[in-house]
């Protein structure tokens, strides 16, 4: 049954989150008076990289792509879909948070293995924004977790439809951070300093080509899938049954590709200024509120 | 087991190994890993002695007191561990001297003394010993390491002389050191008396093991001591700061000691002073490390943040910060002591730990690769590796009592920590290869197999993180805070369930996944490294086209202006010195008459005086 679910979870994960990310090319071609590709391109695009012929730059290039593509496939399975849950009570944020940092690694790895110093820098832009980030949205998660005496995801998003109030509107602060802590996590505009294609070649993804880059946009909708998936069960609990959990992506999702089609690009020291002042701040607002007013 | 006469060995092997080095130096080498293996072997089988009483008598009524208790023989046999998988690692390194091999096995005599010691004077006269055979030791291999060794010995004193006063205090006071007896005694004495002793025992405890503000001996210490002499410095020996600082918190208990103390939160304020330090250490060490360019270096600020999570775990106290702190222990001596190896392999192949120097080292050592790779990813806390769980217990205890700000730290040092090891991953193994490295091979077999079976460790409790936490609950059992329940896989905290089993399975059907789409793909085409896109350009220098001098450049740009505690400290030498010169000038005039005038105003005045 597990084996079932996670199949199931994958399969979900995939289709939905590709054609997402066709629509998302699609609006902000619309947004920008361009007519843009049908909504099914990325499709296209995956299964035409992994037919095509490629290139490697040696074993940990490999090596690196493989940690990548398992630590994401293995953190998907974590993240629960409405009443779609592949592992209830083992599904921690901490675990989420750590295991998608294997993938990280392992694409660190792989792309700097190339030897391409686009790719070198490209990944130094992505750890220091990567603190810019992760920081003020921790503190907002140990808010949550105090309120709830609970760190799983299902379990969160459960209470907050029992209780029928979501952390959204419990903790608007909170939750406009996770958001904007959102946004960095995705690499969307303006904080893409890192995959920046006019400026280091797209970053890590420089030297990938044919089967190499169609795992990567695999893993990429994949992690895309996580992120959105966590904010989500955490501050608009989840759902009651699959179509209620994608219909509340969808609304997350699109806001963040709407606000991204709109955005210049922050130099990466800019970002973590950034996120280390008013984001960082609120979060502490946010945390301390929260102690005082649920103080055990 | 005969703790005394093991200790009485290892203390008469040590002139006996010296005189054979002088003869044969590989000789002295062998006979000294024998003997390092023995005694873990021997420590590893007696882990269910418990509560044994020992001691010598020295003369008079000062006697030497040992006991084996869990939390001894926890921190005994992790500093054997490491010690014996270095006795074999040195095998092959160059600089052999006499000098190194005594040096060597009295710190390890003195290491065990101290954590089986059962009283704060035998703790003390072991932590001495050690300290200076280490002074000794850091000035063996480089030429200017004594001006380093110099500042790790002044701030060790200012440890040492603070926790000597806190030791004759309590023995006027109690007329007993042992570590119950004081803890009891303490109870009923006035609070000004208990904060004196917290201060002063907290002084050691920041000293030894190098957190903020007394962390500054750590960089030139790591960096300038003989590099097979690093994992146990850096991996055990600044444990012992740490191991005072349990003792402190524990079995003074200062939580019940000061809980008419004003409170954060539950935390008595003068262990959340302490834990505040912890995290400015944590908060410094990331910064500091991630903007370092030498890889010894880098580690060495690495091990001040860690130290951090020790003080900031001890410091707040709780059953889950307590045990994530001791198994921290654990993860951080087996995790350190496999990196600085893994530096030392690749500086006995190339000669240098400067990050520009080097590159593209992970097609010619492999070995030593995952050997760095596996000790990083346990200490930025990634599963499936031990590292992991000790975080995600101080998390734990973070969340439950709800401290933010310290939360902070720990957040940051634990994200921060991704930026600092992954650049001499880049700088040391992936890259491009130096034309001048084309020929290094990999390190010797004696070298590969401790940090192989370091890795092989890491895993293993990364995988099975239970049966660590198992052997620590026998460990709070016996200090008296709270034990967690776990099974054979699972770990049960506040915020939820971690079963390491599942999770790693999970990763691993993940890896299948990947391998079987990617095996699904057309081969890919090998190519060379130095065949990549560069926007048009011909470019035919490997060195220039390896990215990462200056690698967080952006970062850097944000901590420029920051105020550095080294320099602070030098100006104020600088000032001190000046003092000394106007003194001087005052007091030692340049000519004869000068001194007889001086004399006779000294002779006028003592006499004045004394009439």
């Amino acid at each position: 049954m597990t084996i079932l679910k996670g199949v199931a979870l994958l399969v979900l994960a995939f289709v939905y989150t590709v054609t997402l990310e066709g629509l998302a090319r699609k609006i902000t071609a619309r947004i920008q008076r361009r007519y843009g590709p049908p909504f099914w391109q990325n499709f296209i695009d995956i299964f035409k990289g992994l037919t095509k012929h490629s290139i490697s730059h040696g074993f940990i290039f490999d090596f690196g792509l493989l940690m990548a593509f398992g630590g994401t496939v293995a953190t998907v399975l974590f993240i629960p879909a409405g009443n779609l849950v592949v592992f209830p009570g083992l599904d921690n944020v901490f675990v989420v948070i750590y295991l998608l940092a294997i993938g990280l690694l392992g694409m660190a790895m792989s792309s700097v293995g190339s030897g391409n110093p686009n790719a070198g820098i490209g990944i130094g832009r992505a750890l220091t924004q990567m603190l810019g980030y992760e920081l003020p949205f921790m503190i907002v998660l140990l808010g949550v977790f105090f309120q709830y005496r609970n760190s799983s995801l299902s379990d969160l998003a459960r209470m907050q439809i029992e209780s029928g109030n979501y952390n959204a509107i419990v903790m608007p602060i909170g939750a406009l951070v996770a958001f904007i802590s959102l946004l960095g996590m995705l690499g969307k505009k303006p904080f893409d300093s890192f995959i920046a294609p006019a400026e280091i070649a797209s970053g890590p993804l420089v030297e990938y080509s044919g089967k190499y880059l169609g795992m990567l946009l695999i893993q990429h909708s994949f992690a895309t899938f996580i992120e959105v998936g966590m904010f989500v069960n955490l501050f608009l609990g989840g759902g009651r049954n699959i179509w209620e959990f994608l219909l509340k992506f969808f609304i997350v999702y699109f806001l963040a590709v709407i606000i991204s089609a709109i955005m210049p690009r922050f130099r990466v020291e800019q970002a973590v200024k950034f996120y280390w002042k008013w984001p960082l701040i609120l979060s502490f607002v946010q945390v301390l509120i929260v102690i005082s007013v649920s103080g055990r | 087991m005969e703790l005394t006469g093991l200790l009485l060995a290892m203390v008469v092997a040590s002139p006996v190994l010296y005189l054979l080095a002088k003869m044969s130096k590989m000789l002295a080498y062998v006979l000294l890993m024998i003997e390092e293996i023995a005694i873990f072997g021997i420590l590893l089988l007696n882990k269910g002695v418990v509560s044994q009483y020992e001691w010598v008598e020295l003369f008079g009524n000062l006697k030497l007191n040992f006991s084996i208790t869990p939390l001894s023989w926890f921190l005994g046999t992790i500093v054997m561990l490491v010690i014996a998988l270095t006795t074999l690692f040195m095998l092959p390194i160059k600089h052999k001297s006499a000098i190194k091999v005594f040096l060597f096995n009295i710190i390890s005599a003195a290491a065990l003394g101290a954590f089986f010691a059962a009283d704060f004077f035998t703790l003390l006269i072991f932590v001495e010993i050690m300290t200076w055979a280490t002074l000794i030791m850091i000035v063996q291999d480089r030429k200017y390491s004594w001006k380093e060794a110099l500042k790790y010995v002044a701030t060790g004193a200012v440890g040492s002389y603070s926790f000597m006063y806190a030791v004759f205090m309590l023995y006027k006071k109690f007329g007993t050191l042992e570590y119950s007896a004081v803890g009891q005694a303490l109870s009923d004495t006035s609070s000004a008396f208990q904060i004196t002793i917290y201060v002063l025992f907290g002084v050691m405890a920041l000293a030894k093991s190098g957190a903020f503000p007394l962390h500054i001996w750590r960089r030139g210490a790591y960096s300038e001591s003989p590099d097979e002499f690093t994992p146990v410095f850096a991996g055990v020996l600044s444990k012992i700061g740490d191991y005072v600082f349990f003792l402190t918190v524990i079995l003074l208990p200062s939580v019940e000691l000061f809980a008419n103390m004003p409170a954060l939160r539950g935390v008595p304020l003068p262990n959340y002073i302490m834990a505040a330090l912890g995290g400015i250490s944590i908060i410094l060490g990331t910064v500091l490390a991630i903007r370092q360019e030498d890889a010894k270096k880098l580690m060495a600020y690495s091990s001040v943040a860690n130290s951090g999570y020790f003080f900031l775990a001890f410091g707040i106290g709780g059953t889950y910060a307590t045990i994530g702190g001791l198994m921290h222990i654990l993860n951080h001596a087996l995790a350190t002591a496999a990196v600085f190896m893994a530096f030392a392999a690749v500086i006995y192949r190339t000669g240098t730990t400067e990050l520009h120097k080097l590159g593209g080292l992970i097609f010619k050592m492999p070995f030593t690769f995952i050997a760095y790779l596996v000790g990083i990813i346990s200490l930025a806390g990634i599963p499936p590796t031990s590292g992991f769980v000790s975080k995600w217990l101080i998390y734990q205890q973070l969340v439950r009592d709800g401290l933010p700000f310290l939360g902070f730290a720990a957040f940051f040092g634990s994200i921060g920590s991704f930026m600092y090891v992954f650049k001499p991953l880049t700088g040391i193994f992936l890259g491009q290869l130096k034309p001048e490295h084309r020929e290094v091979k990999e390190a010797p077999l004696p070298m590969v197999i401790p940090m192989m079976l370091l890795t092989l460790l890491t895993v293993f409790w990364g995988i099975l993180p239970s049966n660590a936490i198992a052997y620590i609950n026998k460990i709070a059992e016996q200090v008296g805070t709270g034990t967690i329940e776990v099974t054979f896989s699972k770990i049960v905290a506040m915020t939820g369930e971690w079963d390491s089993v599942v999770v790693t399975t999970v990763f691993f059907v993940g890896f299948v996944i990947a391998l079987i789409i990617f095996m699904m793909g057309k081969k890919a085409k090998q190519v060379e490294l130095m065949d990549t896109y560069t926007g048009g350009e011909f470019i035919y220098t490997a060195e220039l086209y390896h990215f990462v001098y200056k690698m967080y450049r952006p970062f850097d740009r944000m901590f420029e202006n920051w105020p550095s505690m080294e320099d602070w400290l030098s100006s104020l030498s600088d000032k001190i010195k000046e003092f000394g010169a106007l003194l001087r000038t005052l007091f030692y005039p340049k000519s004869p008459q000068g001194y007889v005038a001086l004399g006779m105003l000294t002779l006028l005045v003592a006499f004045w005086w004394l009439r």
